[in-house]
């Protein structure tokens, strides 16, 4: 029950939470939590917000960033452009399904082998990963852009490995690397590189180990 | 029940949750990551995956606030860790140690953020009386001095502050404790 005395002791309690106490009220508050639960609980309620406090750095208080204009436009293109390219990527998935089963059965011959097939575009290929992980289909398509070429990776299966960081990569004739990105998991995913699409002579996925996961040569 | 948006079904759902959660999606970000640009990343990849999983969302579960929070705290150390693996590809090398590479650091960051947050919630008086006096320690006589007002005032804005800073941070989905 909140009695007049609480009221007077509720001042001492905010000092005393935050580590500040007045030394010479010290042992009245004491004597008084000693016998009044209400006042106890305020005082394990108060504590853990006034030691929050301490991680406050007040020069940042004062001007909070404001999130820049168009970035809530973005988020709604984000979010359109995702929703074509998932029905997109589920007619590649379709793809690269057939196209993995008959490079399948060639690689038992071939060891590695990749097949690639033009799309409508002329300067756009399909890559699908012929040596991939058991489970694992996977497949790219690869289309010139103005910065080099453009990388939309469409992953299934990869998730069920290993939570890792994986990253794709082009490569010229010459065997330089090209970074395309990082992901994670499955799904359909854009990425670029800034190797243009007539020099990339390889495209490959590794793991956080630099572990050659998918590996396939482009035309 | 329920009031939050029940899917982020279509695109002005999106937008309205932007509106009602972006702002402070955005200032958590920069502050975990430290960087404007790599936070407006981060902000749309939250609300792109949110998209993505909007059909395992239940509002009797968890506020719209707290889910899109919990996305992005993923996202976040998603974007963390891939710069630690590759450091060397960062843009910017000096940009990099700032970023927080792990989950304690953003969570740090992130509670930091938060009481932060919670404190502009605050009525004035309260967050002028919790700062001068709790963060940065000076006398409560100095501060009634400083604001015109009795000592007992101060201490009085102290009390109340800390009551009302523990309800707008309950509010940001803050969990009693360090």
């Amino acid at each position: 029950m909140v009695t007049d005395a609480c009221r007077d002791w509720r001042n001492e309690i905010a000092a005393t939470a935050a580590g500040r106490p007045d030394p010479l009220r010290a042992q009245g508050l004491a004597a008084h939590l000693e016998g009044c639960p209400h006042c106890r609980d305020e005082l394990a309620e108060l504590a853990p917000v006034a030691r929050a406090l301490q991680l406050v750095d007040p020069d940042r208080l004062a001007d909070p960033p404001a999130p820049p204009e168009g970035l809530g436009r973005s988020v709604v293109s984000a979010i359109r452009e995702v929703r074509r390219s998932d029905a997109r990527a589920a007619r590649w998935r379709r793809a690269a399904i057939a196209a993995t089963a008959v490079a399948g059965a060639a690689a038992m011959v071939a060891g590695v082998l990749a097949l690639s097939t033009r799309t409508d575009g002329p300067d756009a290929q399909i890559v699908a990963f012929a040596s991939a992980p058991d489970g694992v289909v996977a497949s790219v398509e690869l289309s010139e852009a103005a910065w080099g070429t453009q990388i939309a990776l469409d992953v299934d299966g990869l998730a069920d490995e290993t939570d890792d960081v994986y990253w794709l990569w082009l490569s010229a004739s010459d065997g330089d690397r090209v970074a395309a990105g990082t992901f994670r998991g499955d799904g359909h995913m854009q990425m670029s590189a800034a190797l243009p699409l007539e020099d990339a002579a390889r495209v490959w996925v590794t793991d956080a180990s630099d572990e050659v996961v998918l590996d396939a040569p482009v035309d | 029940m329920g009031r939050a948006p029940l899917v982020l079904a279509d695109e002005a759902a999106i937008a309205a949750a932007y509106r009602a959660h972006g702002g402070e999606l955005y200032r958590a970000a920069v502050r975990s990551l430290g960087d404007a640009p790599l936070a407006e990343e981060a902000v749309q990849e939250t609300f792109v995956r949110a998209w993505r999983a909007a059909d395992r969302y239940d509002p009797l579960l968890a506020s719209l606030r707290t889910w899109l929070f919990a996305i992005l705290r993923n996202v976040v150390i998603d974007m963390a860790r891939a710069r630690a693996v590759r450091p060397m590809l960062s843009a910017d090398p000096a940009r990099a140690p700032e970023v927080a590479d792990g989950v304690d650091e953003f969570d740090r960051a992130l509670a930091s953020w938060q009481v932060e947050e919670a404190l502009r919630n605050v009525t004035p008086e309260h967050r002028i009386a919790l700062v001068e006096v709790h963060v940065r320690g000076r006398p409560y006589g100095e501060v009634a001095a400083e604001l015109g007002v009795p000592v007992g005032t101060v201490k009085s804005r102290v009390y109340y502050g800390l009551k009302a800073l523990r309800l707008a941070l309950e509010e940001l989905g803050w969990v009693d404790g360090d």
